[in-house]
């Protein structure tokens, strides 16, 4: 809450509440003296009150203590952005059918470490994908692309691609992770049987995760003894007679939630998720 | 950003013939946002329950031919290996005739099957089915 921008304000609470330039405005340090308010780490940005201590009670109205995150986002090794060609993580089926119906499911897991470390940043996060779903199909692919990397990498049922790292310093440095995401089909053939059924689930490991657009409360585990959130994504299609090839592309990130912080929005990324069902001879 | 779905057929392809023969196929590519009415029922894109006269046993099929809220038409040009004569019920859900002659199906599956690869590899193509998809997440959430 940022302290009242008119009216009278004071430094402890005697004003009422949201007019403390202690409780509503310095939240980062708690203090009687205008002098150790005024010092230290003032945020300027997005505030009236100059770089140059000491302050005046009044350069505080209107203070609110909203700092940028101290985020390091690794771009070594990790997952391809969504801005480069290609998705970073990409599964397809193919089926080739005759008389009956053709039922395909494509799927992609993901996992978050979050564990305290020692060292300078002491918080960690450690992204995964992996597959789902596995092949039953005659033609199956799966595929996984690093940003520094141009050939694709093969995604398995078993093993963990990491996509992403992140550190801030502090233990459990977030309140809360969201994944926003939001997903493109594209279909073409007369055999569809309904609508591709497509979903993002909360998919537990240590603890579960809200799929979609909605804060998930996080806490960091121990070093060596990780905690782990975990998220799927999944297209089903049925189709019967003639072709119907349906393809998905979801463009995801997180955003990073710590009190009295600007949210940090990581990068983003495209998994996709191909079902091809071709229609061999007549029906 | 809404999501969204587009298809582009070929139940409302155009084939423009001479001479009986496909020489180009008019794509519509239609789009629609993936948002569902408070009863969980698709707002934008709604199902066709087909009849199997098989005991009264319905169906439930996207309906991709209606209710779009973005369409744009794209003419894709046939090369002459791939052009034909043959008809096919590309434009029906189920249906089992084939008076030209099981041959003559097969040809013309063999034929559509090239026109949805030059589709897919058609940068023009790709780019309107871009341009749809765009509009829609313009359209917003509501």
């Amino acid at each position: 809450m940022p302290v009242a921008s008119s009216g009278n304000i004071s430094i402890k609470t005697a004003a009422g509440s949201g007019r403390s330039i202690d409780t509503d405005g310095r939240t980062d340090i708690s203090s009687g003296s205008l002098v150790t308010l005024s010092t230290g780490n003032v945020v300027t940005s997005g505030n009236t009150i100059d770089g140059a201590s000491p302050h005046g009670m009044r350069e505080f109205a209107g203070y609110t203590h909203t700092q940028t995150q101290d985020v390091t986002q690794s771009l070594t090794n990790h997952g391809r952005l969504s801005s480069q060609s290609h998705q970073m993580a990409r599964i397809w089926e193919i089926s080739y059918f005759g008389a009956g119906a053709s039922f395909i499911t494509t799927g992609l897991s993901f996992r978050l470490e979050i564990e305290n470390q020692s060292g300078p940043n002491e918080t960690h996060i450690y992204g995964y994908v992996r597959c789902k779903t596995g092949g039953v199909s005659t033609a199956t692919g799966r595929s996984f692309r690093h940003t520094n990397s141009t050939t694709p990498q093969q995604l398995y049922l078993s093993t963990w691609k990491p996509f992403g790292t992140w550190e801030a310093p502090g233990h459990n440095y977030w309140d809360s992770i969201t994944l926003i995401s939001s997903r493109s089909t594209s279909s073409s053939g007369s055999g569809g049987v309904g609508p591709p059924v497509l979903s993002e689930s909360n998919h537990p490991y240590t603890y579960g995760f809200h799929p979609v657009n909605q804060a998930e409360s996080v806490s960091a585990g121990n070093e060596g003894n990780p905690n782990n959130y975990g998220f799927s994504i999944q297209q089903s299609t049925e189709a019967e007679c003639n072709d119907f090839l349906c393809d998905t592309v979801w463009t995801q990130n997180f955003r990073f939630h710590k009190a009295n912080h600007y949210d940090y929005n990581t990068f983003e990324w495209k998994a996709e998720l191909s079902n091809d069902h071709y229609q061999s001879g007549l029906c | 950003m809404p999501n969204t779905i587009t298809n582009y057929g070929p139940k409302t392809w155009i084939e423009n013939r001479e001479s009986g023969v496909v020489k180009s196929i008019t794509v519509k590519i239609k789009g629609w946002r993936d948002i569902n009415n408070d009863d969980g029922s698709p707002k934008y894109l709604k199902n066709h329950l087909l009849d199997r006269g098989i005991d009264g046993y319905k169906k439930s099929y996207g309906d991709y031919t209606s209710n779009e809220e973005i369409e744009e038409t794209y003419t894709l040009d046939i090369p002459s290996e791939h052009q034909t004569d043959k008809v096919f019920y590309l434009d029906k859900y189920h249906v089992h005739d084939h008076t030209q002659g099981n041959d003559g199906d097969v040809e013309y599956q063999e034929k559509f099957k090239e026109w949805m690869k030059l589709l897919k590899d058609d940068a023009a193509f790709l780019a309107k089915v871009e341009s749809v998809r765009q509009q829609l997440i313009a359209l917003g959430e509501e």
